[in-house]
């Protein structure tokens, strides 16, 4: 069905003339098009796709497991709970801002909007209450755009008791976060900064994993699979980006508990030091230093008030006291009897009997008993801890003596403990005050006298003690006493050193020992029906003796708290084959008779009840 | 012809599916897939109902096609109720009158033109002027119609036809050269005032941007100077015989264009300027309007020469691309079948537009000619629009692609067109007889 005529109409050629151009137009368009096309997918395209697996990676950090600490006998000291960490989303506008303000008012927490970022979450508040996460996570509809996030915090079960040698972690510092040493910690990372926390921190931090998670245009996030990715090929490649977080080992003290509960109940509210050895390998089975704070509280920052408090404490809370140096005292006689028995100076004619004064390069020395001793051998001036007999030997050595024997029974070397800031024991030579500009720089002989029972210049940490009478013990054997036993199921051997020669001379010393805890021994207050110890007693000088103060001779609880004796008892058990020491150094609170002869007899007997001698 | 749109529908159908992949996981699950193949059912029956209409037969009721159209847009606007302002529900169905309206406006622009080319042709005098007017109010009211929608990339289809086909009445170019010189610098002019808002302000910025006597004088200044300048230059260099009257029109119609895109600016939506925004830098709001083209981008281009696969795209899986089924299609298919695909997909819209403007060159008659120019223009503006807009070359607009994008009312539209077109072909010169055109 034709309307017009088939004919062309006229004047259709010049528009056709024009036309022409048209397909050309077409043509030139698509090809523009396919230019563009060609451009972006082919020559742009690892650009364009990188950018389109950036668009849906979400790079997340697997915080490894801290390590746990053990006890000897498995029992958690130190473990790890759920923290729970409050965020406000990122790339929020200011009306979804609002909202999220709304909820947290709703929920009481404060949060100072003017910090807001938007190109990363916001932290909130650490250490969310459990009824707050709770309400969060359940009615999570109710708070928009906020949210909880879960990260490990370390958890101390013991709080005081372990504080010494386990230590503390607490949130790294900033600073620290711009070394590169602390490149693998983050913000939320938490560092030892105390004791085996912070000694065996390269142990226990384990690695943390990458985990990619995918995030679609909202935000929304997926865990990455290759459903919901789409495709295999790109889900194996992200995949192996991945990196499964290495937890920390966990480490295996040689501490018990048990043993450790008991003595700190003891003496939590004495500054003082508590140390047990076992003589054959050199575990501690307790270490004690008190009082003590509860590690917990530097985990969330830790309040004003209870810092102050613990700040201006006499008792020095933080320091750890089995590491410091203080006078051994008569602890240290055994030293000198060892000392004097290996010149064989004990037999000299030249020794005098005790009588309670003694004239030395024209200095009257006194001995504590005021009446003296009168003649004794080496094993009851021992048992009497007799200054008089002590300063003679010290005399007919002299002081470069002792410093030959403690450097060659390593007792002037630190004991090597596995905790950090050990004092290096001070055991003064000819040289030392020139060494040290101490006064004039010269050595008079009588400041031998007082090194030779302990006092002076000489100086050794409890932990150093216990390892001279470790030495008493095992017959001549230099332990190191240490704290870990294993890391994971791996031993961990710490060196002893077994010295040759000296054994009669320390079988002798060790009769005397024997005898301290005898009756009429000084230590007879430690003496125990259940075990056989042997033991020393000390007591160090708070403030020098005044002739007035001695006629005085007041009671210990009228003088001064900072100027009352520090006590020491050191012993081992059973006495003839020991197997384990013990020492207790008590800050300012009398002799060395007491109050420390009174706990180590508790211990040993405790620890006969344990069966630790069975 | 229909095979072609029927790979096309095809290919959509394919993607369509792969966009909602993640909801629906079984092909005919999904409610969109089966609707578009019903679409395409239907745009085929229309393909083959309307290329045996003869299109003559249209000439005759253009007038009143072209007013039902306009009431319905009226209706649209004031009467029905609408879904987002462009659909009208009747039943189940939602029907987009602008789709229509586009389909009426072809056939009776081209029946304008077509009578004025005769009347011209057979030696008529008529006022060139008027016919512009005429032309142009005819084009303005659906234009203004569909903008009020709104819906501007559609609405542009009105005013593109209309100019080319301008430039196809063959007379008057000074006069039309003018006019586009006028609308181009005013469209300039838009761009300009939005790149540079915010960015110049105080007395400068009131006298450049602004709309105020100190403006008009500055322009009126300039044009003279610039004028006077040209003129010399061009008499003296080229030996132009251009009259100075005629430059300083230039000029004028120059500034004056630049004048109103002022007017324009204030006039066009907050959104439509931060889509020009973002078209000059889409980097200026990622987060907001700057974000779809940004990941239309990324998604054509991480498809590199062989694709992530059908339904294994991760812009698309994530939801990264926007409005994926429908604007956004071209650059789903570039991402999942690579460079391959969307050069594909191009291809074919190509042939189809070679075809239609084979048809134009061997209609037999006036309208036939300017008919099925005006379908080429109508498929060429979608195509170019939508493929030029994914790739970042264009600014966003709402604008499917012809044959792929889900919707029924374009999809039945443009296979509307296409019948027409291929009753004009069938009716056109053998190859033969335009080959002697075709040299």
């Amino acid at each position: 069905m034709v309307y017009f005529p088939s004919e062309q109409e006229p004047g259709l050629e010049s528009l056709r003339s024009h036309a022409k151009i048209i397909p050309y137009l077409a043509f030139f368009g698509v090809l523009l098009l396919s230019v563009q096309l060609f451009y972006l997918q082919i020559i742009e395209r690892d650009k364009y796709y990188a950018l389109s697996t950036k668009n849906l990676i979400h790079r997340e950090k697997v915080k490894a497991r801290r390590g746990k600490i053990l006890d000897r006998n498995g029992k958690l000291i130190a473990g790890n709970r759920m923290g729970y960490n409050l965020y406000v989303a990122s790339g929020l506008s200011k009306k979804e801002r609002l909202k999220a303000i709304t909820s947290l008012c709703s929920l009481g927490i404060k949060w100072d909007a003017r910090k807001y970022k938007t190109n990363r979450s916001n932290l909130v508040k650490r250490y969310l209450e459990y009824p707050l996460y709770l309400e969060l996570t359940i009615n999570s509809e109710k708070y928009p755009y906020i949210y909880v996030e879960e990260i490990p915090l370390r958890d101390y079960y013991y709080k005081e008791i372990f504080y010494h040698p386990v230590g503390y972690v607490s949130l790294i510092s900033p600073e620290y976060l711009k070394s590169k040493k602390y490149a693998n910690y983050d913000d939320n990372d938490y560092i030892g900064k105390s004791g085996l926390e912070k000694k065996y921190e390269g142990l226990l931090k384990g690695t943390d994993g990458l985990r990619i998670l995918l995030k679609d245009t909202y935000g929304k996030k997926m865990v990455l699979s290759s459903g919901n990715l789409g495709s295999e090929s790109l889900y194996k490649k992200l995949h192996a980006g991945e990196r499964e977080p290495k937890d920390g080992k966990d480490i295996i003290l040689t501490l018990d508990i048990l043993l450790q509960q008991f003595i700190y109940e003891e003496i939590k509210d004495i500054s003082a030091s508590v140390m047990v050895m076992d003589v054959s390998t050199g575990e501690l089975l307790s270490y004690i230093s008190s009082p003590s704070v509860d590690p917990n509280i530097f985990l969330q920052g830790i309040a004003i008030e209870v810092w102050e408090k613990i700040r201006s404490d006499a008792r020095h809370p933080l320091l750890d006291k089995g590491i410091e140096n203080f006078n051994p005292a008569s602890t240290f006689k055994p030293f000198t009897a060892y000392c004097a028995l290996m010149e064989d100076l004990t037999e000299e004619r030249s020794i005098k009997p005790c009588r309670g004064v003694m004239k030395f390069y024209n200095i009257k020395k006194h001995c504590w008993k005021r009446r003296g001793h009168g003649r004794e051998t080496l094993e009851e001036a021992i048992r009497d801890s007799c200054n008089i007999y002590f300063y003679q030997l010290g005399d007919l050595l002299g002081i470069n003596k002792f410093k030959e024997y403690a450097d060659k029974i390593h007792l002037s070397r630190p004991s090597g403990i596995d905790l950090l800031g050990e004092k290096t024991p001070v055991i003064p030579d000819l040289k030392f005050k020139f060494r040290n500009k101490i006064a004039d720089g010269r050595w008079y002989p009588p400041e031998t006298l007082d090194v030779s029972i302990g006092q002076g210049f000489v100086s050794l940490s409890p932990v150093k003690v216990l390892q001279l009478y470790g030495f008493f013990a095992s017959y001549g054997k230099m332990l190191t006493p240490h704290l870990l036993k294993r890391i994971g199921n791996e031993e961990v051997f710490f060196p002893t050193v077994a010295f040759e020669g000296g054994q009669e001379q320390i079988a002798r010393i060790n009769k005397g020992l024997e005898m301290v805890t005898s009756w009429g021994g000084t230590g007879w207050r430690a003496r125990s029906l259940k075990v056989k110890i042997s033991g020393k007693t000390g007591t160090m000088q708070s403030k020098r003796i005044t002739e007035y103060f001695k006629k005085l001779s007041p009671d210990q609880n009228e003088i001064p708290y900072k100027e009352r004796d520090n006590p020491w008892f050191a012993s081992f058990a059973p006495a003839g084959s020991p197997r384990f020491a013990a020492v207790v150094f008590m800050e300012h609170q009398g002799s060395g008779a007491y109050l420390p002869a009174i706990l180590t007899k508790k211990i040993w007997e405790r620890m006969k009840e344990m069966g630790y001698f069975d | 012809m229909i095979c072609l749109i029927f790979v096309l529908g095809t290919v959509g159908v394919l993607f369509i599916y792969s966009a909602f992949s993640t909801e629906h996981s079984a092909f005919l699950e999904n409610p969109m897939v089966v609707k578009q193949i019903i679409f395409i059912l239907i745009g085929i029956i229309m393909i083959a109902v309307f290329s045996h209409i003869d299109y003559s037969l249209y000439r005759r009721m253009a007038v009143f096609v072209y007013l039902f159209s306009i009431l319905l847009l009226l209706g649209t606007a004031y009467v029905f109720p609408t879904v987002k302002g462009r659909w009208i529900r009747i039943g189940f169905l939602s029907v987009q009158p602008s789709e229509f309206a586009k389909i009426a406006f072809i056939i009776y622009i081209s029946n304008l033109f077509r009578n004025y080319f005769m009347d011209r042709s057979k030696g008529y005098i008529i006022n060139l002027t008027l016919f512009i007017l005429k032309t142009g109010l005819v084009t303005l009211i659906p234009f203004y119609l569909v903008f009020s929608q709104p819906d501007l990339g559609t609405a542009m289809v009105f005013p593109g036809i209309w100019l080319v086909l301008m430039i196809f009445l063959g007379t008057g170019q000074r006069l039309i050269g003018g006019l586009l010189l006028f609308l181009l610098s005013s469209a300039g002019g838009m761009f300009l005032r939005i790149a540079v808002e915010g960015s110049i302000s105080g007395i400068w910025g009131n006298i450049f941007l602004g709309s105020g006597l100190w403006t008009v004088l500055l322009f009126v200044f300039a044009s003279i100077l610039l004028t006077m300048f040209l003129f010399l230059l061009m008499r003296f260099l080229t030996g132009s015989t251009l009259s100075v009257l005629t430059v300083w029109i230039m000029f004028i119609l120059f500034f004056s264009g630049i004048y109103i895109s002022g007017a324009v600016v204030s006039v066009i939506k907050p959104y439509q300027k931060n889509r020009i925004r973002t078209f000059i830098d889409p980097y200026s709001d990622i987060r907001g309007s700057g974000w779809n083209v940004i990941q239309s981008k990324i998604s054509i281009g991480s498809g590199g020469f062989s694709g992530k696969g059908l339904t294994k795209g991760t812009q698309n899986r994530l939801n990264f691309l926007p409005e994926r089924h429908t604007d956004f299609i071209f650059s789903l298919i570039s991402e999942e079948w690579g460079f391959r695909g969307s050069l594909f997909v191009l291809l074919l819209q190509g042939i189809i537009l070679f075809f239609i403007s084979m048809t134009a060159l061997r209609a037999t008659d006036v309208y036939g000619f300017y008919l099925s120019l005006s379908i080429l223009l109508v498929l060429l503006f979608h195509t170019f629009m939508n493929v030029g807009m994914n790739m970042g070359i264009l600014p966003v607009t709402g604008i499917p692609l012809p044959f792929v994008s889900y919707g029924g009312s374009f999809f039945i539209s443009g296979s509307i067109l296409i019948g027409i077109n291929l009753n004009v072909h069938s009716q056109g010169a053998t190859i033969k007889s335009v080959g002697a055109y075709w040299k």
